[in-house]
């Protein structure tokens, strides 16, 4: 009790192991510098034979044709779009984590931010690959684009795939810019690092000439947090869009009132899910449990914990609205959901999203690394099926003459696990050549960035200095 | 010289008179050409400008694949050849023995599309076909027909098979070795064929000629000659039966003249308002067959009881005074009805009493009829016929004609068969000609036929394929398709047609059965044509002959019947002979039976695959046959869908694959003949090889179709069947566990009884299922008023499309289906594709079972494209490519789509069809030549469906337009048919302007049985349906 008691008043430090600000930006830095270890190296060359595969499963896609993959005539959507949900699903947590955490001033994100940002973009990145490919005729995508054309004709603006292009290309930019402005002074901290020419121009390039002025600071900080305010509606407002695929159709199963929320209710709670996935292990990796600390992950856990809680109220107000809306097409749905040919889908859905989260209302379990790992592995595979669960609400809709069976293809499965070849790709290659946690921001909940700081010798290391020549540099 | 004397050339008078705009002309060199603007102000530079930004675009994308053709214009058109606009032409063709008048559409010399002839009897004189003459059209194309005769299995040049033919048989004329010489033939009901049979036998004297149809009616034949002294053929009408009893007999679907008996049976069927009155069908049989699932009682009995019951109700019907049964047949009834159920019992009882009441309640008067199918014996189809005349149906609702295809003194068709093995076993037939057909594959196993077929020195056979029985002949020729040849067609009633070839033989050269065996006789005229119109003009006389022979053509029919006006009928005859050789049968074991199957029939049509991929109207199975169970045997065996079983009859045994068919008798296995064939075409996405389970071997000649004692046990493993609808009931809780059924069984089909109908005629009005009433019928409740989202559209005006079908006539047939697949282009896709879901056809043909699992009834609902004016999948597409017309049609534009399927999922009848690959792939240049020129081939990634036949309406637009005449504009308009209602044998489907208040569409839908589905929706589809009424005895219900 006294602890948790000393806990509340005095918060843990948000950086452990009293680093100091040279400490910080070489304990990170390096990570970019030294040679590429073995591991991202093995990990590497996984992803990208997956990302190989993927690019060999679009060929042949596009070579032969959607019927490649399972698709059937009543299940016209099958992987392809589910998938497409799943990883704007998780491309959901960077930006909550980064906007809105940033709006209500949560300065433990600092450690995670950059990190969930970056799996944000390649998140969507992946997602943004199926609506294109999954479409017949792959070389007609662009048609969904309001271009000017010899016809006269515009794109159909009722169709919600059409609100989605917007929708998820808004998202995409804005995420990215925000991104790209939070790595502004970071990028400038390794152009001062760099030991090569290459790196030298190339981070030069991009940090904008950055040289950490009180100007620089003051445009750099407003220019955050009006594009943290311009984000966050678009957390909300993606995930509702894309439920608007399925909720503005007439199919039972698919056209429900409760989809917007429920979308985004999950799409945090599997990018929460997809950020501990990854952050754990790299912590371990790349040594920086002082920066993303137990704190960090008990955190993220209790969020899991709430939104997976509100993904199964919404399981259940499903149910009972199919039932007390007195459509019989409707309450089939959702009965043929749990006991009819997908029930095994939807079982997995329930446990993995709805009985798993339930561990981290013990604090033993939500602070475990090895437990949050595992659960949030559970999590997102739980996230995945309940994209299939309601997508295949397809297969038996209004006349049972048309009802039929999907069953994924080899293709659906390589075009999937080629996906997270991609996703690895480019975050293992963020990894290796940007910062991986927020250099300045981190700096900034240390300690010693408080005004109020009592010097060094507080902690427990005294006050061995640091950089603070280096710090000069960048901080002016 | 002066300005004057200087000669001046001029190219105008305007020049010469210096015009003013002329001059302003002159000093512009480079003069704008005058520009002929188009009503909707595109001009003609406009449209190069378009088309040349088009190309740009199209050059491009040069990396996506696009099909290159070659177009080859004409250089000088010929006259009256306009490209887009086909003409027709009358012509005829018969299988198995059944004629029907067609009318052939052609494209530029290609014939495209095959139509009944609404002047002629066969088709009911509404211009339907069945659906596997939608098909022949296929046939016609496919490149795996014989090409080049083969003489000892090499190709031969036609001089000089027609020179080894000429030798070979001036031998055999030359030395009186006629009966060396045996024929064996398809049952080509023909007169030009029929003559020269009979030249034929003169010219080799002593020769044996046989007819062989694997699905044959000898037992009727038999029978009939037995009760009336001759083999006659029965030619019902249906029309004037008020009472139809159906004893094994799938009158309505496979078995005789089908398009005329739907035809005609349909308007007996139309019930307009209460006190409306509809005739009543009995089914009694084993199988599960299409008359059965339109029966109003369907006795479900097993084989061997059937004649049990057709003695049981002769004894009921003896009991009545005015029905005379002969005492030989007074004194068996009693013994031979002994083994018949209690059900089977009561339902004789209530069938006779309705057979002999003579006037309904209005007291008009009420025909019976009874038909027995070819499975019965000759003693029930003599003991029918008996009936038949007593009941008085003979001359009323039957008739019987002479069968021209077989001379009066021939065996049957199993016997001949047996007689011509024996006869080459003992080594009489050294030259063996097979004119068509394929008895090598066909003949029953018993013969074993293949073995003796060798025994004959030389074995000529005129065949379509390389198919079993010409890969075994010294000599096989490419036969001609009936849309390459000159002959003549009877049909049944003695209707003659004139067989006016289309196209010329498409690979050169064809001989037709007439031509052959007029080179074999050594005849000067070998040529079809005169061979069938110097026997018409003979028949004829010269006089008048040539304009009436123009007139045969054009018309399709010609004036003279063969039998003459109307048959002499024959007094019964005893049967006692034919009682004595019938033995009492003997229930043993389980029953196998074989049934001529509604798609590829007897396997001629195996190569043709739309008929491989219809599904079958009952099992919905496509590209296979499967032994059926009912579900209680299939239980009691512990035999599944799609287990691996062993069939066992007649000391043969076959390995093949199970499937439930609730309906069908217990302790029965039912299986299609006609599989088991190569399938040689080419589908890119199909792989080429054996289709089916061959069930020939399995059958005996003694009797063909029902093998006693047949045994079926499970083997090891599954094998994948494609069916396009495994779910068959309108009722879900037969999908979920027993726990779960909870649910309210959906109104898709709504129907009542005829009594009900009368006190509430417009039960299917109201859109849903009340909650917690039991299906059917008197349930349904409105559902509150719905709103649109979007604004209403006003279609009030101009001409309004829009569908009715009436699902009291609506059979099942799928020749709505195939009509559809010929006239929109639509691909087959093959069994693998079709096993994944994705078969194009634009009509499913529904079909669901109610009540009983064990004895269900049957209910088939064609359904397509219900062009919803609030359309769902309008508003999903992102690229607008699915679209309302002002008209009321929901339009496909193939070339905006992009394929995202969002239009398909969005459609809650789920008629939508993806093309998931390019099908139309690599086909072969024969089958574009049956492509219906106005409409698109679709590429691969793009959705389609039904149109209504849009290019069909454009086309009867166009022609009213052009008609000037306000009249003539509406009779045309009034006259366009969509290609699934033109071939309708029973005119359930109704197409037309549902704003003219005269139309018949708008009649239909003014109908009280008019209902939409999904109406609840707020979908207002076009397409509403009548909902089914039907006709029960009051004896027999409850």
């Amino acid at each position: 009790m006294a602890t948790q008691t000393h806990d509340e008043i005095f918060p843990p430090p948000l950086v452990s192991g009293n680093p100091t600000f040279g400490s910080v930006t070489e304990a990170i830095c390096s990570i970019v510098e030294k040679k590429p270890t073995v591991p991202w190296m093995v990990f590497f060359a996984v992803a990208l034979s997956g990302l190989t595969l993927l690019l060999g499963s679009i060929a042949w896609l596009i070579w032969e044709g959607t019927g490649i993959w399972g698709l059937n005539n009543p299940v016209g959507w099958g992987w392809a779009i589910v998938n497409f949900v799943f990883w704007v699903g998780i491309g959901h947590a960077g930006t909550l984590i980064s906007a809105v955490l940033f709006l209500f001033r949560q300065k433990w994100r600092t450690a995670i931010n950059r990190f969930a940002e970056a799996m944000t973009i390649f998140a969507v990145i992946c997602a943004l690959v199926f609506p294109g490919i999954h479409v017949g005729r792959i070389w007609a995508a662009y048609w969904m684009l309001p271009l000017p054309n010899q016809m006269g004709m515009w794109p159909n603006f009722r169709s919600p795939l059409l609100w989605d292009v917007f929708a998820v290309s808004t998202y995409f930019t804005v995420s990215l810019l925000f991104w790209y402005v939070g790595l502004v002074p970071d990028l400038a901290t390794l152009r001062d690092r760099a030991k090569n020419k290459l790196a030298f121009y190339a981070y030069g390039f991009f940090s904008l000439g950055w040289r950490g002025a009180n100007r620089h600071w003051q445009n750099y900080e407003r220019a955050y947090l009006l594009l943290a305010g311009l984000a966050t509606p678009l957390v909300l407002s993606v995930h509702t869009i894309v439920s608007f695929d399925f909720a503005v159709s007439v199919i039972p199963g698919w056209h429900t009132t409760i989809f917007p929320p429920y979308f985004v209710a999950g799409a945090i709670f599997s990018g929460f899910a997809m950020v501990l996935t990854l952050a754990i292990p790299s912590r371990k990796i790349f040594k920086l449990e002082d920066f993303i600390t137990v704190r960090h992950v008990e955190n993220m856990n209790k969020i899991i914990l709430v939104t997976g809680t509100m993904v199964g109220y919404a399981y259940a107000m499903e149910f009972f609205i199919a039932w007390y809306s007195g459509s019989p097409y409707e309450s089939f749905a959702f009965v043929n959901r749990a006991f009819g040919p997908y029930a095994w889908a939807y079982w997995i859905m329930v446990s993995c999203n709805v009985i798993t989260p339930q561990f981290f209302w013990f604090k033993k379990l939500r602070t475990s690394m090895t437990v949050a790992f595992i659960l949030s592995i559970f999590v997102n595979i739980g996230m995945w099926f309940e994209r299939f669960v309601i997508t295949m609400s397809l297969h038996r809709d209004y006349l049972p003459s048309s009802w039929d069976y999907y069953r994924p293809s080899f293709f659906d499965m390589s075009t999937f696990i080629g996906s997270f070849g991609l996703f690895f790709t480019l975050f293992l290659l963020f990894l290796k050549f940007l910062p991986a946690v927020a250099i300045s921001e981190v700096k900034g909940v240390l300690p010693q960035a408080d005004p109020h700081w009592e010097g060094y010798g507080h902690g427990a290391h005294g006050a061995e200095d640091s950089a603070h020549g280096h710090e000069g540099k960048s901080h002016g | 010289m002066s300005k004057q004397s200087e000669p001046r050339y001029w190219r105008s008078v305007d020049e010469l008179r210096q015009n003013q705009s002329f001059v302003a002309a002159q000093a512009d060199e480079f003069v704008e050409p005058v520009e002929a603007e188009q009503a909707d102000g595109s001009t003609r530079r406009h449209f190069l400008g378009v088309m040349g930004a088009s190309m740009a675009m199209a050059s491009l994308s040069g990396c996506v694949r696009r099909p290159v053709d070659n177009i080859v214009p004409y250089s000088q058109a010929p006259e009256s050849v306009l490209p887009g606009i086909g003409s027709t032409y009358a012509t005829a063709t018969s299988f198995g023995g059944r004629a029907l008048g067609l009318l052939v559409e052609s494209h530029e010399g290609r014939p495209t599309k095959i139509e009944g002839n609404p002047g002629h009897a066969s088709t009911g004189r509404t211009g339907a076909t069945g659906g596997i003459h939608q098909a022949m059209i296929l046939d016609l194309y496919d490149p795996a027909r014989m090409a080049t005769p083969l003489v000892d299995k090499k190709p031969v040049e036609w001089s000089s098979l027609a020179d080894k033919l000429a030798a070979h048989f001036k031998g055999i004329r030359d030395g009186a070795r006629g009966s060396e010489v045996a024929v064996i033939a398809e049952s080509l009901p023909s007169l030009t064929l029929a003559e020269t049979r009979k030249r034929f036998k003169g010219v080799f004297a002593g020769s044996t000629w046989y007819t062989y149809e694997s699905v044959s009616d000898d037992a009727q034949r038999e029978g009939l000659k037995a009760a009336l002294g001759e083999a006659l053929v029965p030619s019902y009408r249906l029309n004037k039966a008020a009472v139809l009893l159906a004893i094994d007999s799938d009158v309505l679907g496979t078995e005789g003249d089908i398009v005329q008996n739907s035809a005609l049976w349909a308007p007996t069927r139309d019930v307009r308002k209460p006190g409306d009155q509809m005739s009543r069908l009995y089914s009694v049989e084993a199988l599960h067959s299409i008359t059965g699932t339109n029966a109003d009682h369907r006795l479900r009995l097993r084989q061997g009881q059937i004649e049990s019951f057709v003695f049981a109700l002769t004894a009921e019907l003896a009991k009545n005074p005015a029905v005379v049964v002969p005492e030989e047949i007074k004194a068996i009834m009693a013994d031979r009805s002994a083994g018949l159920s209690d059900a089977g019992k009561k339902f004789a009882v209530a069938v006779a009493a309705d057979l002999t009441t003579t006037r309904d309640a209005m007291g008009a008067v009420r025909s019976p009829l009874i038909v027995a199918g070819p499975r019965q014996s000759a003693l029930v189809h003599a003991v029918v016929a008996i009936l038949n005349k007593t009941l008085g149906a003979q001359g009323t609702t039957v008739h019987y004609y002479p069968d021209v295809s077989r001379d009066a003194a021939t065996l049957g068709d199993y016997a001949g068969l047996a007689a011509l093995k024996a006869d080459l076993d003992a080594g009489k037939i050294k030259t063996l000609v097979v004119l068509g057909g394929n008895p090598l594959y066909a003949a029953p196993g018993s013969l074993e036929l293949a073995k003796s077929f060798e025994r004959a020195e030389h074995r000529i056979v005129l065949a379509d394929h390389l198919d079993e029985t010409a890969k075994a002949a010294t000599i096989a020729i490419p036969r001609a398709h009936f849309l390459e040849t000159w002959g003549d067609v009877i049909f049944t009633d003695g209707t003659v047609s004139i067989q006016q070839p289309l196209i010329a033989p498409l690979r050169g050269t064809a001989y037709s059965e007439i031509e052959l065996l007029a080179r074999l006789m050594g005849d000067e005229q070998v040529d079809g044509y005169s061979l069938v119109r110097g026997l018409h003009k003979q028949l004829h006389g010269a006089k008048g002959f040539h304009k009436a022979w123009r007139r045969w053509l054009h018309e399709g029919v010609v004036e003279a019947a063969a039998h003459g006006a109307f048959p002499a009928y024959k007094a019964t005859q005893p049967i006692g002979a034919l009682i004595a050789q019938s033995p009492v049968p003997a229930a043993e074991g389980m029953d196998l039976l074989l049934f001529a199957d509604a798609n590829v029939f007897d396997g001629r049509f195996a190569n043709n695959s739309w008929l491989q991929e219809a599904p079958d109207p009952l099992t919905k199975i496509t590209w296979d046959n499967a032994a059926i169970l009912s579900p209680a045997t299939a239980e009691k065996l512990g035999i599944g869908n799609e287990d691996r079983v062993r069939l066992e009859a007649n000391g043969k045994s076959l390995d093949t694959v199970a499937w439930i068919l609730p309906g069908l008798a217990d302790d029965t296995i039912a299986m299609a003949l006609g599989y088991g064939r190569d399938f040689d075409a080419f589908l890119p996405y199909h792989d080429k090889g054996v289709v089916g389970f061959d069930t020939n071997p399995l059958r005996s000649h003694q009797s063909p179709f029902h093998t006693r004692g047949a045994k079926i046990s499970k083997t090891s493993g599954t094998y994948g069947l494609a069916c396009v609808q495994r779910y068959g009931s309108q009722d879900p809780d037969l999908e979920l566990p027993e726990n779960f059924q909870i649910f309210d069984p959906r109104p898709l089909v709504r129907e009542t009884s005829l009594e009900k109908f009368n006190e509430r005629p417009d039960f299917a009005k109201p859109g849903i299922i009340e909650h917690g009433k039991p299906y059917p019928k008197d349930a349904l409740v409105a559902h509150p008023p719905a709103k649109s989202l979007y604004r209403d559209v006003d279609y009030s005006q101009g001409h309004q499309w829009a569908m009715v079908i009436d699902l009291n006539k609506c059979t099942g047939c799928n020749a709505c289906l195939l009509s559809c697949q010929a006239e929109n282009n639509i691909m087959s896709v093959g069994k693998d594709q079709v096993r994944r879901g994705r078969e194009m056809s634009w009509i499913r043909m529904d079909r669901y079972f109610v009540g009983d699992l064990s004895d269900p009834q049957v209910v088939h609902q064609p359904l397509a494209c219900m062009h919803c004016e609030t359309a769902p999948c309008e508003n999903v597409c992102p690229v607008a490519a699915t679209v309302h017309s002002p008209e009321g049609t929901n339009d496909m534009a193939y070339n905006r789509c992009i394929g995202t399927r969002y239009c398909a999922n969005n459609c809650p009848f789920k008629v939508r069809r993806f093309n998931f690959y390019n099908y139309a792939k690599g086909q072969p240049e024969l089958f574009h030549m049956q492509r219906n020129p106005n409409v698109t081939v679709r590429f691969r990634g793009v959705m389609e469906k039904c149109t209504y036949c849009i290019q069909r309406v454009n086309q009867g637009k166009r022609r009213a337009r052009l008609s000037g005449d306000a009249t003539a504009a509406k009779k045309i308009v009034d006259g366009i048919l969509s290609a699934c209602q033109q071939t309708c044998p029973t005119g359930a489907i109704v197409f037309g302007d549902q704003n003219d208040a005269s139309s018949k569409v708008a009649e239909a839908k003014a109908l009280t049985r008019d209902y939409g589905l999904l109406t609840e929706l707020n979908l207002k589809p076009r397409t509403s349906y009548l909902a089914k009424v039907r006709n029960p005895n009051p004896q027999l219900v409850g």
